[in-house]
């Protein structure tokens, strides 16, 4: 297996991290940027397509001019390496001073020769960014019920269309592209229906209305949105959203009900909706599980805290983009430039420390206005699935918890099997986490840690040993 | 200040089997856990009632298991292992699927062979089997295994349902638990003890220590010092995959132990070293020990190959200087008993009765006059 020491090891080739790889060699660092899908661009970037036809936004098309721009220049770089298909299975938390030793296996996932990799760097920064979060609710796993995410993903990627009538549902600016998507791929959107009311909506987007003129491009982006949907009529409902989608074989309709400020459903307001599809997004969740192996500290919602200079509780360890907030790609873009330059030992440009502290601002607006509340967990019923790689419902999980000793995340998840599958939780760990909480956990701990990031064949393990037998008889 | 009979001190599988056995001889008790119940060695074990004698020596274990003194301990736990379910009116999953214990070097086979013959002194039923023969019952084993001894009994229990099964047991017939309340003081008064923790103080006649990897600092407590060797070791589980392996697999020289449990995932582990012990948080597990463990599982089943490994995790063992367990009234001490070390899982139903028996005044169901706390007390040889 070859070591490699380096200067600035990050992780994670979105917005965030090429920022920050960008930033990194400005200062005079040596870059290692891993990225584990075949291309750069995160989740951000890859759903924007080269050549897009009908009026795109012109701030779209900025965007990945700059893309092109930064891609082409670390690709230049003789001090950048960008290695594609890099999955990070594993960190060796620094001991003593020393360096952590980053273990990757290069190469497709499902291919023979992988090839092992163990990097030594003298800093890390985390760009791991988000993934969607989708609350469970009775139906939430019928097909015909997608993630936004996938929706768009379909729409974008495939040019397909989910379906015919649907509605989006769940929290956030997110969902309005969503739609925009939707729309092109030539599905009547009947509706979105966002969870938060007017009343905290106004409070988050409304107040110090000043402070947005700084985010300009963001507000225009959401802008185009909007007038999209108003242009093709789709209705938008504050304070509402999907508790049960009913269908045989996929979904056929979706129970809507009005939410009170917790998102518990307002007796009486229910009302059945009929749909071929439902698109549900209902906010981020950081992928913490490398940062949290190295000993990160996170927040009570579960992000690395940092500070001025995106540096984590632990040291030469920093963080950028969603793993630290979700505040869209303006801020994982200043927050890694900061990132990067503060690894190289460089002072970050201080229009850019400006620039983050706005979007960050932002990003407190986006909580406060979409944050997810508790009420949601009044939405499933027993029989309503909370895991799906093991197949194991909210009913059983809190029964657990009630009726057994077993007072600890881990004991819990163990016992139910919640959060064991092959996605480890990635789904379904803040979900359980949640409900775990609320049946009152003496040690909830947090689904993410794992010595392991992610699943690899035991033949490659064994290998990253030169499996020298031990004396011992 | 509250009273009771007997303060049980730890609720890992061995102080929840003795408090359940003890109040079911009409003792009052109360268990004292530090965390949560069932979390540390008993929460992150494996699991296995290993019935055959098992490796002498874990990766990096400087004294070798004495196994033909462990025998016919294993034999007592088999027999009494066998009823544990109907006892509690619980199901624990208990499996006796059998197992292979597999040989690949000369060393290994003079071991193989040595051991079947205690085995049989005492009653335990094992075949041995050349390599052949043993690949024809178990296709899965690799072309190094050279030969193996199969027994029957070998199986395992969920241990994730044992200790809380046997809590919940003893709970029914008065059991007082008190999770979060670690012991702080331990002082003798009069004719018994009182033990002290941040919420209170109860006095009692007789206190258990069943504090595991914590048993040296808990009677410290009381004014003794005892000798033992606490470390941590390591599990690694695949992803669920189809019927592959119908029984236990280990090795008789090298730190092996593998299984696939009923949901499909694949158990290895053969107490490989953590990273280090880590007695106030959670120890890490080594990437080292990882590749070591899983390199020796290949060896010997290669299908496991091309599975993807899921998680793997660390647990304290309350090791002891000779690796033999430690059981029985600490001198000088009157009324405190401890009951710890390797294998526990396996010895959790058996323990509990020496316990009781112990407390009753009574004759100990098997002779464990040489594992008595004694041998370990500092000073002493
Ligand atoms: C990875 C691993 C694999 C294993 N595999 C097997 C196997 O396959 N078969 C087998 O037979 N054995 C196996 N073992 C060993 C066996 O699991 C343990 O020996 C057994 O579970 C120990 O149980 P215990 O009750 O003695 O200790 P523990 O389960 O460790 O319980 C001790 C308890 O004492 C509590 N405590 C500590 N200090 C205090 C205090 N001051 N006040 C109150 N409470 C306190 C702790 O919090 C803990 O809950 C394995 C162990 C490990 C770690």
């Amino acid at each position: 297996m070859s070591e490699k020491a380096c200067q600035v090891l990050i992780i994670g080739g979105g917005p965030a991290g090429m920022s920050a790889a960008r930033a990194a060699l400005a200062g005079g660092a040596q870059v290692v940027l891993l990225e584990a899908g075949d291309a750069l661009g995160g989740q951000f970037w890859r759903h924007l397509p080269e050549s897009r036809k009908g009026g795109e936004e012109q701030v779209l098309h900025h965007k990945w001019r700059h893309f092109n721009t930064v891609q082409r220049e670390l690709r230049d770089d003789p001090g950048c390496e960008v290695v594609l298909g890099a999955h990070v299975w594993a960190i060796e938390r620094p001991d003593g001073g020393q360096a952590p030793a980053v273990h990757v296996m290069v190469g497709p996932p499902d291919g023979a020769d992988r090839e092992p990799r163990t990097y030594l760097p003298q800093s890390i920064i985390f760009a791991t960014g988000g993934q969607e979060r989708t609350l469970p609710f009775p139906g939430w796993d019928l097909p015909g019920v997608y993630t936004a995410g996938a929706a768009q993903a379909l729409a974008k990627g495939e040019r397909v269309a989910v379906g015919q009538r649907v509605l989006v549902a769940g929290a956030g600016p997110f969902l309005l592209p969503v739609v925009t998507s939707l729309i092109r791929t030539g599905a009547t959107v009947i509706g979105v229906a966002e969870a938060s009311g007017w009343k905290r909506l106004a409070k988050g987007w409304l107040s110090r209305p000043w402070e947005l003129a700084a985010t300009r491009s963001k507000a225009g982006e959401l802008g185009g949105y909007l007038r999209e949907m108003v242009h093709h009529r789709v209705p938008y409902r504050a304070g509402t959203t999907v508790i049960a989608a009913h269908g045989e074989e996929s979904v056929e309709s979706v129970t809507l009900a009005r939410l009170d400020a917790d998102w518990k459903p307002v007796p009486g307001t229910q009302r059945r909706v009929e749909v071929d599809a439902v698109c549900v997004s209902h906010g981020f969740v950081p992928r913490t599980e490398l940062a949290l192996t190295v000993g990160c500290t996170v927040d009570a919602h579960g992000f690395v805290v940092v500070d001025d200079q995106q540096r984590t509780s632990v040291e030469n360890v920093f963080c950028a983009g969603e793993l630290t907030g979700i505040g869209g790609v303006d801020l994982a873009l200043a927050e890694g430039e900061i990132a990067g330059a503060t690894a190289a030992g460089t002072q970050p440009r201080a229009s850019v420390v400006k620039a983050r502290n706005v979007f960050r601002a932002f990003a407190e607006r986006l909580q406060t206005a979409h944050g997810i509340r508790p009420g949601w967990q009044t939405w499933p019923e027993p029989g309503t699935t909370l895991c799906r790689c093991e197949d194991v419902t909210v009913g059983e999980v809190r029964e657990v918890a009630a009726a057994t000793q077993a007072r600890g995340l881990r004991s819990l998840k163990l016992t139910t099997r919640a959060g064991l599958g092959p996605c480890q939780g990635r789904t379904c760990g803040r979900n359980t986490e949640e409900i775990l909480s609320s049946c009152g956990l003496l040690d909830p701990g947090r689904t993410a840690r794992r010595p392991i990031a992610i699943p690899v064949r035991l033949g490659e393990l064994a290998a990253t040993t030169s499996s020298q037998r031990e004396e011992t008889p | 200040m509250s009273t009771v009979d007997v303060v049980v001190i730890g609720a890992g599988v061995l102080g929840a089997s003795a408090a359940y056995r003890l109040a079911e001889k009409g003792f009052s008790v109360e268990v004292l856990e530090r965390g949560a119940p069932n979390r540390e060695g008993s929460g992150t074990t494996a699991g296995n009632l290993h019935i055959q004698a098992i490796h002498t020596r874990r990766p990096g274990q400087a004294v070798p298991v004495d196994s033909r003194r462990f025998l016919p301990l294993q034999k007592a736990a088999s027999d009494r292992w066998s009823t544990v379910e109907a006892e509690l009116g619980e199901e624990l999953e208990v499996r006796r699927p059998g197992g292979f214990m597999v040989a690949e070097t000369e060393d290994d086979l003079d071991q193989l062979t040595t051991k079947a013959v205690w085995e049989r002194e005492v009653g335990i039923k094992t075949e041995i089997l050349d390599g052949d023969t043993a690949r024809a019952e178990l296709p899965v084993l690799g072309p190094s295994v050279r030969a193996a001894t199969w027994c029957p009994d070998d199986g395992y229990a969920n241990p994730l349902l044992a200790g809380p099964a046997w809590l919940r047991a003893g709970m029914r017939l008065g059991v007082q638990l008190s999770p979060g309340t670690p012991v702080t003081g331990l002082e003798r008064r009069g004719e018994g003890w009182e033990v002290t923790t941040p919420t209170g103080t109860t006095s009692c006649r007789w206190v258990v220590n069943t504090a595991g990897p914590w048993i040296q600092p808990l009677t410290a407590l009381a004014g003794v010092e005892l000798r033992m060797r606490p470390v941590a070791i390591q599990m690694h589980v695949t992803v669920r995959v189809p019927p592959l392996l119908p029984c236990l697999v280990q090795h008789i020289g090298r730190g092996l132990s593998v299984k696939q449990v009923t949901a499909g995932n694949v158990l290895i582990g053969g107490g490989w070293p953590a990273e280090s012990l880590d007695l106030d948080a959670r120890s890490h597990a080594s990437l080292h020990s990882m590749a070591g463990n899983l390199a020796e599982a290949i060896r010997i089943l290669p299908p496991l190959s091309r599975l993807s490994l899921l998680r793997m995790w660390a647990g304290p063992l309350a090791a002891t200087p000779d690796e033999m367990p430690v059981i029985g009234a600490v001198p000088g001490a009157d009324g405190l008993l401890v009951a710890g070390g390797t294998y526990a899982f396996t010895f959790a139903p058996l323990w509990a009765d020496v316990l009781a028996a112990a407390v009753l005044g009574e004759p100990s169901p098997i002779d464990v006059r040489d594992l008595g706390p004694d041998r370990l007390i500092m000073g002493a040889k």
